[in-house]
C-alpha cells in the first residue's frame, strides 16, 4: 500500500511578493488624494507602543476644512506584520442605522424579573472567530476594503468631499436641474 | 460661567431631564453618550423647552452628541477618532482657542485592563498630536473613560497622565527616559468615596468577582495646566433633575427606570 503525502503549506508561500500592510494602507491613502484630486488627503501614522506592538492610524484629512479623522487602526507586532488586527470604525449611531432595535418581552420563567432580583443569570465565556484578524496580505486586503466600503467611512468621505466642494464653489455659483 | 454637561443616557428616552438639568443649571453645553436619537432632535427638544438659542455646531456623525448655546462655530468638530468614539471641538474665548476632546471609551475590543490601558495610550498619543499641529495645549478632556481615575490608563505618562492635585501638576509635564509626558490635571479625584459633597462615583456595579469596587468614577473631566487659570467651581456629579431622582432609595444610579451613569457638571470661567 503506497503512501501519499500531501503539501500542508498554506497558500501564502506560493506568491510572489507578499505586501507588508503599512504598503498596503500607504496605497490606499495615495488613491483616495489622486481619486479626490487633492481635496482628501491620508497618512498612515505609525506608532510603537511599549509592549512591542505597532499601530497603524489611517487618518484622513480634508485640510480646506481644518478637520482630520482616524477612519480605522491595524495593530501588529514589531517585526511581525502577519497577524494583523484591523480596529475598524464602530458602526454608525442607531439613528442613522438600517434598522431599529425595539424591545422584545421576554416570556422566560424569571427573564423578565428586574436584574437585581434574578437568580439564575451567570456570565459564559465563549470562544468566537476574530473576523478582523488577518493572517495574510489577500486576507488583510479584503478587510481593509470592507472598512473603507463601510457606512461609517463611505459616509464620512461623502460628508467631506461635499462641504469641500461647496466651499470651492459657493452655492451662488451651484447650478441647480429642475425636474420634470 | 461656561457650564458643560456630559450624561451617559444609556439609550435610555431621557431628554426631558436633560432639559431639565439644561434649565435647572443654565447649561452651555450638553454632550450625551449612548444618545438614541438624532442631534437634530437632541436640538429640537432642548430649544423646545429653553428660552435660550442653542446650536448643532459642524460635525460627522458619532456616538457622542454636542448641543451648544454659544453659536454654531464654537466646537466645531476639527478631529474624530471612528474607532474609538472620540471627538476634539475647537472654541475660541478671549482670542485663544480651546480644545474639548469628548470620549467614550468603550469599543468591546478593549476590555480587558492592558487593553483598556493601550487604547488609553493611544488616545492620549492623538490629542498630544492635534495639540501639537494647533500649537497650545489649552485643552479639555471629558467623557466616559470606562477606567477609573486611579487605574493604569488614566494615571501612566504614556496614557492620560492624570494627576489628584493641581500641584503635581505645575510644571505642565515630566521627562521620563528622555521623553516628555504633559499632565492632565484630575478633579474627579476629590469626589472619591462617602467624604464628599456628592455621591461616591458616577456609576455602580458589585461584581461577583474578588475585585470589585461598588462604585465607579468612569465619567471624568481632566484639564491640562493651561486651562487651570479658568478652572474655579469642583465638578459636579448629579443626582436630580428638577424634582426627579436620577438615584433609588439605596442612592445608587437608578438603573432600571433611568441611567446607570450619573450626569457630570463642570464649570470653567470663559464666554
Amino acid at each position: 500500500m503506497s503512501t501519499v503525502i500531501r503539501d500542508m503549506w498554506p497558500e501564502v508561500i506560493d506568491l510572489e511578493a507578499v505586501a507588508l500592510p503599512g504598503e498596503i494602507l500607504e496605497y490606499q491613502a495615495q488613491r483616495v488624494e489622486e481619486r479626490t484630486k487633492g481635496f482628501l488627503k491620508a497618512n498612515i501614522l505609525h506608532t510603537v507602543s511599549s509592549e512591542q506592538e505597532v499601530l497603524l492610524s489611517f487618518e484622513l484629512t480634508a485640510p480646506s476644512l481644518d478637520f482630520s479623522s482616524i477612519l480605522f487602526k491595524v495593530r501588529h507586532r514589531l517585526e511581525l506584520e502577519y497577524p494583523a488586527l484591523i480596529i475598524p470604525p464602530e458602526p454608525l449611531p442607531s439613528f442613522l442605522q438600517p434598522t431599529i432595535r425595539v424591545e422584545k418581552l421576554n416570556k422566560g420563567y424569571f427573564g423578565s424579573a428586574p436584574a437585581s432580583i434574578r437568580p439564575f443569570d451567570e456570565r459564559v465565556t465563549v470562544d468566537k472567530p476574530n473576523h478582523w484578524l488577518a493572517t495574510s496580505d489577500t486576507e488583510f486586503s479584503d478587510k481593509v476594503g470592507e472598512v473603507l466600503q463601510s457606512p461609517a467611512v463611505t459616509s464620512i468621505v461623502a460628508n467631506l468631499l461635499a462641504k469641500t466642494h461647496r466651499m470651492a464653489n459657493p452655492p451662488s455659483q451651484v447650478t441647480l436641474s429642475e425636474q420634470n | 460661567m461656561l457650564k458643560t454637561l456630559f450624561w451617559n443616557i444609556r439609550r435610555q428616552p431621557l431628554l426631558n431631564l436633560v432639559c431639565e438639568l439644561v434649565r435647572e443649571h443654565s447649561v452651555d453645553v450638553v454632550v450625551l453618550a449612548e444618545c438614541q436619537e438624532s442631534p437634530e432632535r437632541v436640538l429640537e427638544t432642548i430649544q423646545a423647552t429653553c428660552d435660550r438659542r442653542f446650536f448643532l455646531p459642524d460635525a460627522r456623525p458619532s456616538r457622542l452628541v454636542l448641543v451648544s448655546g454659544l453659536g454654531s462655530e464654537q466646537f466645531r468638530e476639527v478631529d474624530l477618532d471612528l474607532t474609538g468614539t472620540m471627538s476634539i471641538r475647537r472654541a475660541v474665548f478671549e482670542g485663544l482657542e480651546f480644545l474639548w476632546g469628548f470620549v467614550h471609551l468603550s469599543s468591546k475590543l478593549h476590555k480587558e485592563s492592558a487593553d483598556q490601558t493601550a487604547l488609553a495610550r493611544d488616545v492620549s498619543s492623538r490629542f498630544q498630536l492635534i495639540e501639537q499641529r494647533r500649537g497650545h495645549r489649552r485643552t479639555v478632556l471629558c467623557g466616559d473613560f470606562n477606567m477609573n481615575p486611579f487605574e493604569r490608563g488614566l494615571v501612566e505618562a504614556g496614557a492620560f497622565h492624570a494627576m489628584m492635585t493641581q500641584d503635581s501638576v505645575q510644571n505642565g509635564s515630566r521627562i521620563v527616559m528622555n521623553q516628555e509626558f504633559p499632565f492632565f490635571y484630575n478633579p474627579m479625584w476629590g469626589l472619591i468615596g462617602d467624604r464628599t459633597p456628592g455621591p461616591p462615583g458616577t456609576y455602580y456595579a458589585r461584581r461577583s468577582n474578588h475585585l470589585s469596587y461598588d462604585w465607579n468614577m468612569l465619567d471624568q473631566v481632566l484639564f491640562r495646566k493651561d486651562v487651570l487659570p479658568y478652572f474655579k467651581v469642583d465638578p459636579q456629579v448629579l443626582t436630580s433633575a428638577g424634582n426627579q431622582l436620577l438615584v433609588n432609595q439605596r442612592g445608587r444610579p437608578d438603573k432600571e427606570k433611568l441611567s446607570d451613569h450619573l450626569p457630570l457638571l463642570f464649570s470653567l470661567q470663559l464666554k
